[in-house]
C-alpha cells in the first residue's frame, strides 16, 4: 500500500468491505475486529433471526450485506435497520432457504426502533383520539411473532395475513406487540392519518369494511378504543 | 520528512497559530457512561466522580429508557462528549447534516467541548464503526488540518482530537506519530485529547519509547485525557478498554499530570466492566496522581517566584 490518502482509503475499504480480499497479519485482525463489531450490533437487534441461521450462514450473509449495502449511518444501531432494508431487496440464496427472513428481521428491528424512538410531545386534541406516534404496523405473510429456533421450518409454518402492531407505552417506555384482527387494524390505519373523534373513526372503519355502523358496532368499537387508550396504543385528551 | 525536534523549536519561537478557544475550565475526573454502569451511577450517584463521558452517536435524536436515564445523569454530572464517527481523515466532505444535529445536541447538554479521533471512521462514505489509522504523511496532515478547522468553526466549541491506537500502519509514513499529532493540533489550532493508554499500546506495537512521544507532543494543548486498560495478544497489544489500567500507563499519566493542569480526565472501560466501586477506585488513583502533580507544579511555581524575587532585589540594589 502506498501512503497516499486515496490509496489508504482504497486499501481500508477492501479490508472492511470486500470479502474477496484476504488481508494478512494485523490487517486481518482489523478485518475480524471490524466485521465482528458490526455483526454484534445486528446480532443484538435480531437475536431470533441470528439463532435460526447457522454461524457460517449468518456470517456469509453479513459479508454479502457489507459488500452490497455498506452502512451509511453514523449510528451503530442503524446497521440493523440497514441490514433489514438490504434483506428486503437482496436475492441472496439464503432467502430461499429461509423465506420469512426479511419479514422476521423487519419485525425484530421494529421493536428496537421503537425502543429508541425520540419521545413525542404530541397530544390528542379535545374530543378526538390519536394513534401513539411510537408505533409500528406491519403486515406479514409469515407469523414472525411465533417464529423461533424450534419453529422455523418454512414447510411447517402456516402462511397467512398477519397484522401486527408494536407500540411503546408512553408511561413505562416498554415495547409491546399485539396481533390485530382486520377491524382493529383498520381502526389504527384510519387513525394513522390524524386525530379523529371516536365516532368518525369507527364510521370510517365501517365504510371500509362495507358494514353498517349500527349502535352495537359503535358500542363495541368504543370499547375497543377505550381498551387501546388504557394500553397506550391510542392517545386521548387527559 | 520533517526532522525530529522541528515542532518543539517552532513552538518555542511562538510561530504557531494560537488555540481558537480559551483553555476550558477544570471539569474533573470521571468515567465513561456505559450501558453496564448507567443504573449503578443513577442509584449510587458517587460524589467522587466529577463528570461522565458519552458518545453522542448513542444519544443524539433518540428517546426511551436509556435516554431518560442519560438526561437524569446530565442534570447531576457535567457530560464530556467523545464522538466516534466524524472521521477527520476521510476524503469525502464532512457530513453537514450530522454536524448540525451534533451541534444542537452539544448545546442541549451544555457540553464544554467536543472531541473525536484523529483517524478514519468511514471510507468512501461507508461507515465501519471502528477506527483506522491515517497515513503519517504531509498530504494527510494538510487534509486533516483543513477538516479539523471546518469542524471547530462549525461547532463553535473547543474541539480536541485524540491520538488513536493502531496495530498496522496505513502505508509508509513520512514522520513519527508524535510529530504528525503535534503538527495537526498546532496547525489546526485545536485542542488535544491525549490517550495515554494509546501511547503505551502503540509504543509496544510499533517499538518506540513512550516517553520520547510524551516529551514531544504539545501538552499545553491537552484539555482531556483518557486512561484505560488493554489486552495482550500473541504478538501485540489490543486496545480493548477491557482490563485494569497497568502501572506503566499510570506512569505516563503521572508525567502528563506533572506538566499541566488537565481540564478533564476519563477512565475508559468498555469490556469486562466491573462493579461501579471498582471503576471509582481508578478514578481515585487518577485523582491522587493529579493532586501530586499539582502540588509539584505549585512547588515549582514557588521556587521560580522566589528566584524571580531574588533577581528583582538584586536589580533594585544595583
Amino acid at each position: 500500500m502506498s501512503g497516499s490518502l486515496q490509496q489508504a482509503e482504497k486499501f481500508w475499504n477492501k479490508v472492511c468491505f470486500d470479502p474477496a480480499f484476504k488481508p494478512r497479519g494485523r490487517y486481518r485482525t482489523y478485518r475480524e475486529l471490524i466485521v465482528e463489531g458490526m455483526e454484534d450490533a445486528v446480532r443484538g437487534v435480531c437475536p431470533v433471526a441470528r439463532s435460526i441461521l447457522s454461524e457460517a450462514e449468518w456470517h456469509r450473509l453479513f459479508l454479502h450485506f457489507l459488500k452490497m449495502a455498506p452502512p451509511q449511518s453514523h449510528i451503530l444501531r442503524d446497521i440493523a435497520y440497514e441490514f433489514a432494508d438490504y434483506l428486503k431487496s437482496t436475492s441472496h440464496p439464503l432467502k430461499s432457504k429461509y423465506p420469512y427472513l426479511a419479514e422476521l428481521v423487519e419485525y425484530e428491528v421494529a421493536e428496537i426502533r421503537l425502543r429508541f424512538a425520540p419521545e413525542s410531545s404530541v397530544k390528542a386534541p379535545r374530543g378526538r383520539v390519536l394513534l401513539n406516534p411510537a408505533h409500528f404496523l406491519g403486515t406479514y405473510r409469515w407469523p414472525v411473532h411465533f417464529i423461533r429456533q424450534d419453529f422455523c421450518d418454512p414447510k411447517k409454518i402456516p402462511r397467512g395475513d398477519y397484522r401486527l402492531l408494536l407500540w411503546r407505552d408512553p408511561k413505562t417506555l416498554e415495547v409491546h406487540f399485539i396481533e390485530m384482527n382486520p377491524l382493529a387494524a383498520t381502526l389504527l390505519e384510519v387513525l394513522v392519518r390524524g386525530a379523529l373523534t371516536p365516532r368518525t373513526a369507527l364510521a370510517k372503519v365501517a365504510r371500509r369494511h362495507r358494514i353498517h355502523a349500527t349502535p352495537e358496532f359503535l358500542a363495541e368499537g368504543s370499547g375497543l378504543i377505550r381498551g387501546f387508550v388504557e394500553q397506550g396504543i391510542i392517545l386521548s385528551p387527559a | 520528512m520533517i526532522r525530529a525536534g522541528f515542532v518543539g523549536h517552532l513552538r518555542e519561537a511562538g510561530h504557531f497559530k494560537a488555540m481558537k478557544h480559551p483553555r476550558p475550565k477544570q471539569i474533573g475526573i470521571g468515567l465513561g457512561l456505559r450501558r453496564e454502569n448507567i443504573d449503578a451511577l443513577l442509584a449510587e450517584r458517587p460524589t467522587n466522580v466529577d463528570c461522565l463521558e458519552i458518545a453522542p452517536e448513542n444519544f443524539m435524536g433518540t428517546g426511551g429508557k436509556n435516554y431518560r436515564k442519560f438526561r437524569e445523569l446530565a442534570e447531576l454530572y457535567p457530560m464530556l462528549v467523545h464522538g466516534l464517527t466524524l472521521s477527520v481523515g476521510s476524503l469525502k466532505p464532512l457530513d453537514r447534516g450530522f454536524l448540525k444535529k451534533l451541534k444542537l445536541f452539544l448545546k442541549e447538554i451544555r457540553a464544554p467541548w467536543m472531541t473525536d479521533h484523529l483517524c478514519y471512521a468511514s471510507v468512501q462514505g461507508k461507515q465501519f464503526h471502528d477506527l483506522l489509522p491515517l497515513p503519517l504523511t504531509q498530504e494527510a496532515l494538510r487534509h486533516v488540518v483543513k477538516r479539523i478547522r471546518q469542524v471547530q468553526d462549525f461547532l463553535e466549541l473547543p474541539f480536541a482530537v485524540e491520538n488513536v491506537s493502531y496495530y498496522a500502519p496505513a502505508g509508509a509514513g513520512e514522520m513519527p506519530e508524535w510529530e504528525f499529532l503535534s503538527e495537526v493540533v498546532e496547525r489546526a489550532g485545536s485542542s488535544l485529547l491525549f490517550d495515554v493508554n494509546n501511547v503505551y499500546v502503540n509504543s509496544v506495537n510499533h517499538r518506540f519509547d513512550p516517553m520520547e512521544y510524551l516529551r514531544h507532543v504539545p501538552l499545553n494543548r491537552v484539555i482531556h485525557v483518557h486512561i484505560a486498560g488493554h489486552t495482550p495478544m500473541k504478538d501485540f497489544l489490543l486496545d480493548t478498554h477491557g482490563a485494569e489500567i497497568i502501572h506503566p500507563v499510570w506512569k505516563l499519566f503521572e508525567y502528563v499530570a506533572k506538566q499541566i493542569e488537565i481540564p478533564g480526565v476519563i477512565i475508559e472501560r468498555d469490556h469486562n466492566v466491573p462493579a461501579l466501586a471498582e471503576q471509582v477506585k481508578e478514578v481515585e488513583i487518577a485523582r491522587r496522581i493529579v493532586r501530586q502533580g499539582q502540588a509539584l507544579a505549585a512547588a515549582r511555581r514557588k521556587v521560580s517566584t522566589k528566584k524571580h524575587d531574588a533577581k528583582e532585589k538584586r536589580v533594585m540594589a544595583q
